[in-house]
């Protein structure tokens, strides 16, 4: 057996560290892993360049097949046709799985990919696994996107006839920090060091300020610009104020909805009643499913450009289908993905505290962006006629991060297009359980970064000596419908009434986007901590595991709790 | 300097102290306000190790001095457009993203720029720090004129709101200082401070 192309990296690495001492003697480029393909661009000295394989390509699809137990990915092998990728040995939309636990929706939808799938519901990472040789390998969606960055690294390496070390990733705005770990932990087995993570909107922006910064350097007058990225995995909105080559993150919202939602709407419209050959992982179904899977693709590809299409395939277990598919259908059948993708702008636009009429251009992104459903909702949910027309749908993304990558490795140029800069926001609100089973923002979402916040809780019980500090990122109310990043334990608490203690948790995200939670003690009178104060980088919880804290709570109950100090009118 | 927690609860006329520093917490804006020790954090340490120690500094020095963070003069005059011109031109410099200077601590300037930001960019925010600063007068008419805006601006719901909070964080200050006899680390502050003569 071949052995593994990657190089493997402690899981407990601290790459954080890292990032601040980094030797900036390298331009990092700029890598888009999308669901469905991916690409590498490079500030070449005066302009992007997007980088291209063996086969002049500049997209290659996101997979990587385990035939004859040499895992190979979308950059180099060549692959007959698309039935390949779907014959059960080809592993892709990882995107879409990694930093997943086996309860997560995504994740159940994802059983009707053509590969195995295999989830428990009890919190932990699904079995993922490809078909090699009529034997189920398994693998995991890290080991899967670092084989494909190796390929992606090979390809850049020999175009830039130079070693490549750092990376600017883009990422879904919606990825939680436990699923950015996970990309890094990728990162770090295929050799690369992350330099930054960018939420692909963000980058999209950044691209935008760059192709605005002759126009508005001096006016100071700023342009509102409303982002909408779609690709197969993942709709992003970011709203940004551009001025001076500056781009201001005001709001980002994201879902994991995409065309891969829209694949599978699609292929249950035609084929009622598939669930149990979607899920199947029979050899014959897989075939079946694959076939499917083509058709499908191609009819919404033609529906584009075309009202309606004939769809004509035989999946060859006795079921043919037969049947003019119009557009309309194709948006009723996915309506709800349309919804949802309205709701993100609206609420973008409301956490930015943009009105539409304020919003000078409209930027639509990303693989589904030549779906009309897709351009004429977000013209409408915005009011605007037309959409902004300086950019590549397929090349913006990858283009913004090739362009921080050169701006973060501290390169200039002489005519001054490198004086950019992206002023990043959060894009989920990251707080503590407090008062019983209550998530209590400390940063909330859309908050500028790097960001320094603190809030002050106090003690639940008279004569508490320790409180457990459990940190969560997301948007629920409830502790439960956020994702933990991490918890432990302030000790030493002085004897004293409820109330009494109080308890400063600070937050801090530095511009690696790396992120801090510091808690200590003060008691009234003092303004020196009691103990020494407590400081732990976060994520710490290892798998994603939710039932971490319900552990926790099995334990301790509500004996180590926290309140706010001041309780919400 | 002692609040009388009655007097506060009977009359409009807030302490003047946490009227303005709660104002000024870059919270104000956000889905769900909620008012914290403002004190702590209002001109927030970055770098976090120190964090815990509270600066006693006063507010008009070079460090903490909004307008001055973005270069500007202190003036009630500069327009929006000129404090979002004076930010973009400093986060260019500072933030850590093109700030490459070892010497500078970017990511700590640039929190501090935010918080300048934030606080300059919001009429609000600004007219209070303003006020705090000195810039506007505060004589009786004036004040009340700008009690008024604010609750136009907000809306009464908003303003009575931000009121009862501070009532409540009053009560629970107080709560507190009776445990201690030397009064809350928080009242010394505001004594340090001096910020209850502006009252």
């Amino acid at each position: 057996m071949a052995e593994p192309a990657y190089t493997v990296a402690s899981d407990s690495e601290t790459t954080g560290e890292e990032k601040l001492s980094a030797t900036f003697s390298e331009t990092a480029i700029g890598i888009d892993i999308g669901t469905s393909q991916c690409s590498v661009a490079v500030w070449n000295g005066s302009q992007v360049e997007l980088l291209k394989n063996t086969r002049n390509q500049k997209m290659m699809r996101s997979y990587v097949t385990f035939k004859d137990e040499n895992p190979s990915g979308g950059v180099s092998s060549q692959l007959a046709n698309e039935q390949d990728v779907l014959s059960g040995a080809a592993i892709f939309n990882m995107k879409r799985l990694i930093g997943r636990v086996d309860t997560d929706p995504v994740v159940h939808s994802s059983k009707s990919l053509p590969f195995l799938v295999q989830t428990l519901g009890i919190g932990v990472r699904p079995l993922i696994a490809a078909l090699v040789n009529n034997v189920w390998r398994s693998t995991t969606p890290e080991e899967v996107v670092a084989i494909f960055l190796v390929e992606l690294k090979a390809m850049a390496e020999i175009r830039l006839k130079r070693p490549i070390k750092n990376v600017v990733l883009t990422i879904p705005a919606s990825f939680s920090r436990f699923q950015l770990t996970r990309i890094e932990r990728a990162c770090a087995m295929a050799g690369l060091h992350v330099l930054r993570l960018m939420p692909e909107p963000t980058a999209v922006a950044l691209l935008y300020a760059q192709q605005n910064a002759s126009q508005n350097t001096n006016t100071g007058s700023e342009k509102i610009a409303l982002i909408f990225n779609m690709g197969a995995g993942y709709c992003d909105v970011a709203v940004t104020a551009t001025a001076g080559g500056v781009s201001q993150i005001k709001a980002l919202a994201g879902s994991a909805i995409g065309g891969e939602d829209l694949l599978q709407n699609m292929m249950r419209h035609l084929l009622p009643d598939s669930e149990s050959l979607l899920t199947s992982c029979g050899l014959d179904d897989i075939k079946s499913v694959g076939l499917l899977r083509v058709a499908t693709q191609e009819a919404i590809h033609s529906l584009s450009s075309q009202t309606n299409v004939q769809v004509d395939v035989d999946l060859g277990n006795g079921t043919k289908i037969c049947k003019v598919v119009d557009r309309g259908e194709f948006e009723e059948v996915n309506q709800d993905v349309f919804d949802k993708c309205a709701s993100l702008i609206i609420q973008c636009l409301h956490d930015a505290k943009v009105d539409t009429e304020d919003v000078s251009d409209v930027i639509v992104v990303g693989g589904c962006s030549y779906i009309p459903k897709i351009k004429s909702l977000v013209m409408s949910t915005c009011k605007k006629q037309e959409l902004y027309k300086g950019m590549n749908p397929l090349e913006a993304a990858v283009s913004g991060a090739a362009l921080e990558g050169a701006v973060a490795s501290g390169l200039s140029d002489p005519f001054g297009s490198l004086d950019l800069l992206t002023i990043q926001a959060t894009p989920l609100a990251i707080g503590i359980r407090a008062d019983g089973n209550n998530f209590v923002p400390i940063i909330p979402r859309s908050t500028t970064m790097p960001a320094q916040k603190d809030l002050i809780f106090t003690t639940a019980h008279d004569n508490q000596a320790e409180a457990l500090i459990i940190v969560y990122e997301g948007e629920g109310k409830k502790v439960e419908e956020n994702h933990l990043l991490g918890y432990f334990k302030i000790t030493g608490i002085p004897l004293a009434p409820k109330g009494v203690p109080e308890i400063r948790v600070i937050l801090d995200i530095d511009a690696s986007s790396v992120l801090r939670v510091l808690a200590g003690v003060l008691m009234p009178g003092s303004h020196q901590p009691v103990n020494p104060v407590m400081g732990v980088r976060m994520p710490t919880v290892d798998d994603g595991h939710g039932w971490c804290a319900e552990a926790l709570n099995r334990v301790y109950g509500s004996t180590l709790d926290l309140v706010t100090v001041q309780r919400k009118i | 300097m002692n609040f009388s927690l009655t007097s506060s609860l009977n009359s409009v006329a807030l302490p003047k102290p946490f009227l303005s520093h709660s104002h000024r917490h870059d919270h104000h804006h956000e889905r769900k306000p909620t008012i914290k020790l403002s004190l702590i954090t209002c001109r927030s340490a970055t770098n976090y190790e120190s964090s815990f120690t509270y600066k006693v500094k006063d507010g008009e020095n070079e460090s903490t001095n909004f307008y001055k963070l973005l270069s500007l003069n202190p003036n009630i005059n500069t327009s929006k457009d000129e404090i979002k011109k004076a930010y973009r031109s400093m986060a260019l410099r500072y933030h850590p993203d093109v700030c490459h200077d070892p010497s500078i601590s970017s990511t700590k300037e640039f929190v501090r720029l935010n918080q300048a930001y934030k606080t300059l960019s919001d009429p609000v925010l600004r007219e209070e720090y303003d006020y705090e600063l000195g810039l506007k007068i505060c004589v009786g008419t004036t004040r009340v004129g700008f009690k008024m805006d604010n609750i136009r601006n907000h809306g009464v719901g908003a303003a009575q709101n931000r009121w009862r909070q501070q009532v409540l964080e009053l009560k629970r200050k107080s709560n507190c200082r009776m445990a201690q006899k030397e009064g809350s680390w928080a009242s010394r502050m505001r004594r340090a401070h001096n910020i209850s003569t502006m009252d």
